[in-house]
């Protein structure tokens, strides 16, 4: 080594091995141990760093110092705390106002778009049906009420007074209503589609009062069958079979 | 910005870097207010930023980092640096044969003229764990550089510090408003 390279490395040099390494260190150990102007500068150069390095890093800390800063840092602390709070709420207050209003929206323009009745098309009278069977009123069910109707042919629609859609157990069933006289019977068309019919059909006949309601099935088809909710004693006269008295 | 660090984590850090950081605090800004101010600053900054902190060994590095960019964030507003020509420093400064005491408040005024980019790798050099390559990593700056710096510091601390030699004559170090 010669030495400009030993004073380039006596400038690097830190104690321990620092940033020359152990080889580096070695070699200007050995350069210094030969060369006479070399040690001199290092023996001059290695206390005044040392004393530098001390005297920076002689620093007074001020009394309690740690204790302000944690003191400091927990007051901050809880600000920030404080501050997400508040940011929360304006946040739910504000997500609150816009589902609010999206609400309030909502049913403003659901009540400006109520439906307007279809007097035409809540029921068909007799007249539409008059002498008709089962597959025209089944069509009429179809154009005008918008709903599938599966009719049993051993029904007397002579006696067909109307036709509508009813509501039963949130089901739109095809509803008819007969009128024989002062006897009265009212038809449910049931798909085994929207009722268990089964089960249903398992259930005796049950009467209240002057009405009647038992669930009879389609003569061939066993995924239909009708709910007749009728007065009187008997139901005869519904079907052709046995035409009605009265009739 | 995610949730600041918890009280224990937060203390801990105190406890481990309060001195270090106060003392580089110091030596920066070279006012016992400032540093404290700073030391504060840079705590608070740690804890508010608490999940940029991934490596919990590298604490000392990262709190080093932002107290440095606070206080060059203050020096800025406030418009205001020490400029020294460095020049030539490293070849002018003797050293003597024995060592005389070093005054602190001597020390600190001789680091208090150096520009901050010269008295930062001083400061991380005398403090002993940080490497070469760690202070460069600290001020982005390649080693070269930094050492190249850290020769220039050092001959104006001796220049500053250490009465002259009777032979060679040492020129007293000079001020300028155009920086190094």
């Amino acid at each position: 080594m010669d030495c400009k390279t030993a004073r380039l490395l006596l400038e690097l040099d830190r104690p321990g091995e620092g940033e020359l390494g152990k080889e580096g260190k070695e070699a200007l150990e050995a350069h210094l141990q030969e060369c006479h102007r070399c040690r001199r500068a290092a023996e001059a150069e290695r206390p005044l760093d040392s004393g530098l390095g001390r005297a920076v890093r002689a620093v007074a800390i001020p009394a309690e110092l740690p204790a302000r800063l944690k003191a400091q840092l927990g007051a901050e602390r809880k600000s920030w705390y404080r501050r997400y709070l508040l940011r929360r709420g304006r946040d739910g207050a504000v997500a609150a106002a816009v589902i609010l209003l999206a609400l309030l929206g909502r049913s403003h323009w659901a009540y400006a778009h109520r439906p307007v009745l279809d007097i035409e098309g809540i029921c068909v009278d007799q007249s539409a049906f008059q002498d008709q069977g089962p597959q025209q009123i089944e069509r009429e069910f179809a154009d005008m009420l918008h709903v599938k109707a599966f009719l049993s042919g051993n029904f007397n629609y002579a006696f067909l007074f109307t036709c509508s859609v009813e509501e039963l157990n949130a089901q739109r069933v095809p509803r008819l209503l007969f009128k024989s006289g002062s006897n009265i019977a009212e038809v449910l068309v049931l798909s085994d589609d929207q009722f268990n019919l089964a089960q249903s059909m398992e259930k005796p006949r049950f009467g209240s009062g002057n009405l009647t309601i038992e669930l009879r099935p389609h003569p061939q088809d066993p995924k239909i069958a009708y709910l007749i909710i009728y007065s009187g004693d008997s139901i005869d006269w519904l079907f052709l079979s046995k035409p009605p008295d009265a009739a | 910005m995610g949730f600041p660090g918890s009280r224990t984590k937060v203390e801990k850090l105190v406890d481990d870097h309060y001195l270090s950081l106060y003392r580089y605090a110091y030596r920066l800004s070279g006012s016992a207010a400032d540093a404290e101010d700073l030391t504060q600053e840079a705590f608070c900054r740690a804890q508010s930023s608490w999940s940029q902190l991934r490596d919990p060994a590298c604490a000392k590095p990262w709190l080093f980092r932002i107290l440095r960019n606070l206080y060059l964030h203050k020096i800025r507003s406030e418009k205001h640096q020490n400029c020294l020509l460095l020049e030539d420093m490293s070849n002018i400064a003797a050293v003597p044969e024995r060592t005389p005491p070093i005054d602190g408040e001597q020390l600190q005024e001789a680091l208090t003229e150096l520009p901050e980019t010269y008295r930062t790798p001083l400061i991380l050099y005398y403090f002993d764990d940080f490497s070469y390559r760690d202070i460069a990593e600290q001020m982005e700056l390649p080693l070269g550089t930094v050492m190249s710096r850290l020769a220039r510091g050092k001959a104006h601390l001796r220049a500053r510090l250490l009465p002259p030699e009777p032979e060679p004559a040492l020129p007293g170090h000079r001020r300028t408003k155009d920086g190094l």
